[in-house]
């Protein structure tokens, strides 16, 4: 993949360095069907496909316009025509880098967001006031850079141009400025608040060699020189690793998010999470995703699902591996600080409904190294489990850089579903942690009703705040106590505790009282 | 016969997908909109896009036949239908631009 980069950079240097010329595009999306790039390319250099469209929509040929257009050596890039009047800025920024997010690096144009008024509805200038408008523009504009590491470009018309006003003039401008003429610079009624254009689209009827119907057509304002400058190499993400902390859940509700700091096509989580893939023939396919991908790593997506899709809202984690290069793997890791004290409960819900699942495992692995070797295998499935079953296992590991790796070896037939994670803490080692003993509760057993408590000796204190935990680490009441002579009392009734084991957590400043209680 | 068949519906897939474009419109103009710097017009359930002459630098003209250059007419600083059009049955002939917009080219009343 860096080669290509590379040999893609380099093919657009030696296009533009040669003579001073003007700068010819086009902008192309599903109307214009499929182009024959190699036709379009002595002509126009560079192009914008289209990606997506509010949060539902991917263009159905955005994937051959880039892979084809790249291919015959026209400069690529990707647009996201937005929706503001219906979705947020965010869900429709994680929508376009979901799709797109493997189209913008350095050698492509910049991500653009296409602003203009919907096909039907009201004008965006009389939907949204400026501030809201500017908001929303801003917060996709942060989100696609932030998960790209590419500053993108607006392109929007005139009037919604002088709508926006200056705060966004730090985006740089493609401007819809139909006259026809790829060498008029555009009237300052069309610029707004920016001081220059970047971009202008001088046609929304042009004809091109290559593509069927007519097209929109655009200029590059600059020489060659500027235009290597803006496709040439950007700020690079920054790869950091995120640990989140204990504890930690999720469903796999939302839409996945492209990892930037990856050359494939990895869609993650969220920001603690990674994947990669491995094995003896590891492929694309061998990557997990969010159960309802349909993108490019995963070929007959339909292709050995299980049902139903989750066993908590609508989305799981989905392993798919089809067709099935027997032996390669595919792993999802969990980045996470495990340095709380006391056991970690790790749980989740597990589907692979397969009855003869050999050559197959899956496991769950840790590294207390922050990824760089897996030594603790907590687990193994390697059998049927045909319905979505809750799977739990523990750990006392007190790294700060835990990686919980969910890895599977498939023969890759039917998929494999993980849903409803979480990761508790459950205070042990009570006599480690405590350093103050002196303290007793009592009834323990209890009834659920009433809790006493003795000090052996006057505290010097008069309060005390109790927290009652349940074995999954929740905590299920919190209540301040008064003391007196030495004793609190409490009332439970109200937390409604069921028969079963508890923490009791008394703290006061920096004395920690801890107890196990039992209620019958 | 099977191939017969699927000779046929390819036929006539092809027909009617290279020749059976319909790209007219015949009603009354009963909405004008700005849109994206352009005009819509609405005529019964489409929705058509009046392109501005980019040539005329008072954006008051329009990239239809020369007959209709005044379409629409400027009132209160808006443009508004022509009040001489109101109420006219118009085929409207357009084509699809490179947005997928439905871009007039022609109209012409219609005796409908």
């Amino acid at each position: 993949m860096k080669k290509q980069l590379l040999v893609i950079t380099a093919i657009s240097f030696f296009s533009f360095c040669s003579t001073a010329q003007t700068i010819l595009g086009v902008d192309v999306s599903s109307y214009q069907g499929t182009p024959t790039w190699t036709s379009v390319r002595p002509t126009r250099l560079f192009a914008w496909a289209k990606a997506t469209e509010g949060t539902t929509i991917a263009d159905a040929d955005f994937v051959y316009n880039e892979t084809k257009g790249t291919a015959a050596k026209v400069v690529m890039g990707a647009y996201h025509f937005a929706h503001p009047e219906t979705n947020t800025a965010t869900a429709e920024a994680n929508y376009f880098v979901s799709i797109a997010g493997s189209y913008i690096k350095a050698g492509n144009l910049l991500p653009a967001l296409d602003l203009e008024d919907p096909p039907s509805g009201t004008a965006l200038t009389s939907y949204f006031s400026q501030s809201a408008l500017v908001s929303w523009v801003q917060t996709w504009m942060t989100a696609v850079q932030n998960a790209t590491g590419v500053k993108p470009i607006l392109y929007t018309t005139g009037s919604i141009a002088n709508y926006l006003g200056a705060s966004l003039t730090s985006y740089p401008l493609w401007t819809a400025d139909p006259d026809g003429s790829p060498t008029v610079t555009p009237s300052k009624t069309y610029l707004g608040s920016w001081p220059t254009w970047t971009f202008k689209q001088y046609s929304f009827t042009g004809t091109v060699s290559g593509i069927s119907g007519q097209v929109d057509m655009d200029v590059f304002n600059g020489d060659t020189a500027a235009f290597n400058s803006l496709i040439g190499p950007t700020v690079p993400p920054v790869c950091k690793t995120f640990y989140t902390t204990v504890p930690y859940s999720t469903s796999f509700e939302t839409q996945w998010v492209y990892d930037s700091c990856a050359e494939a096509t990895q869609r993650l989580p969220d920001k603690f999470w990674k994947s990669s893939i491995g094995g003896t023939t590891p492929d694309y396919d061998d990557y997990w995703h969010r159960d309802d991908y349909t993108g490019g790593d995963w070929s007959s997506p339909t292709n050995g699902a299980y049902s139903p899709t989750s066993s908590n809202g609508s989305y799981s984690a989905r392993f798919h591996n089809d067709p099935p290069p027997a032996g390669s793997t595919g792993a999802l890791d969990l980045y996470i600080n495990l340095s709380t004290a006391g056991t970690k409960t790790i749980s989740f819900d597990y589907i692979h409904n397969e009855a003869s699942p050999a050559p197959f495992k899956f496991d769950v692995v840790l590294s207390t190294d922050g990824g760089k070797t897996f030594t603790d295998t907590l687990m193994r499935i390697s059998a049927q489990v045909s319905t979505w079953t809750t799977e739990s296992v523990t750990t006392t590991a007190t790294s700060s850089t835990g990686v919980i790796r969910f890895i599977v070896t498939d023969k890759g037939t039917n998929d494999v579903g993980v849903d409803n994670l979480s990761v508790t803490s459950t205070p042990t080692g009570i006599d480690e942690i405590t350093t103050n003993s002196d303290m007793v509760v009592y009834p323990n057993p209890t009834d659920g009703t009433i809790l006493n408590g003795l000090f052996m000796a006057d505290p010097a204190f008069s309060t005390m705040e109790v927290h009652i935990y349940d074995m999954m680490g929740r905590d299920v009441l919190t209540q301040q106590v008064e003391i007196e002579r030495g004793r609190f009392s409490m009332a439970l009734a109200n937390a409604h505790l069921v028969a079963g084991t508890y923490m009791f957590v008394g703290l006061s400043g920096s004395e920690r009282f801890m107890k196990t209680v039992v209620v019958k | 016969m099977k191939k017969t068949r699927i000779i046929i519906a390819i036929l006539s897939f092809i027909g009617l997908t290279a020749f059976g474009q319909d790209n007219t419109v015949v009603g009354k103009i009963t909405e004008v909109s700005p849109y994206n710097d352009q005009y819509r017009i609405t005529v019964g359930d489409a929705s058509l896009v009046l392109l501005v002459d980019p040539k005329d630098e008072t954006h008051s003209t329009f990239e239809i036949n020369k007959k209709y250059k005044n379409i629409l007419v400027k009132k209160d600083g808006k443009f508004v239908l022509n009040p001489k059009y109101a109420d006219k049955t118009f085929k409207i002939e357009f084509e699809i631009n490179g947005k997928g917009w439905k871009c007039i080219k022609t109209i012409e009343p219609s005796k409908k």
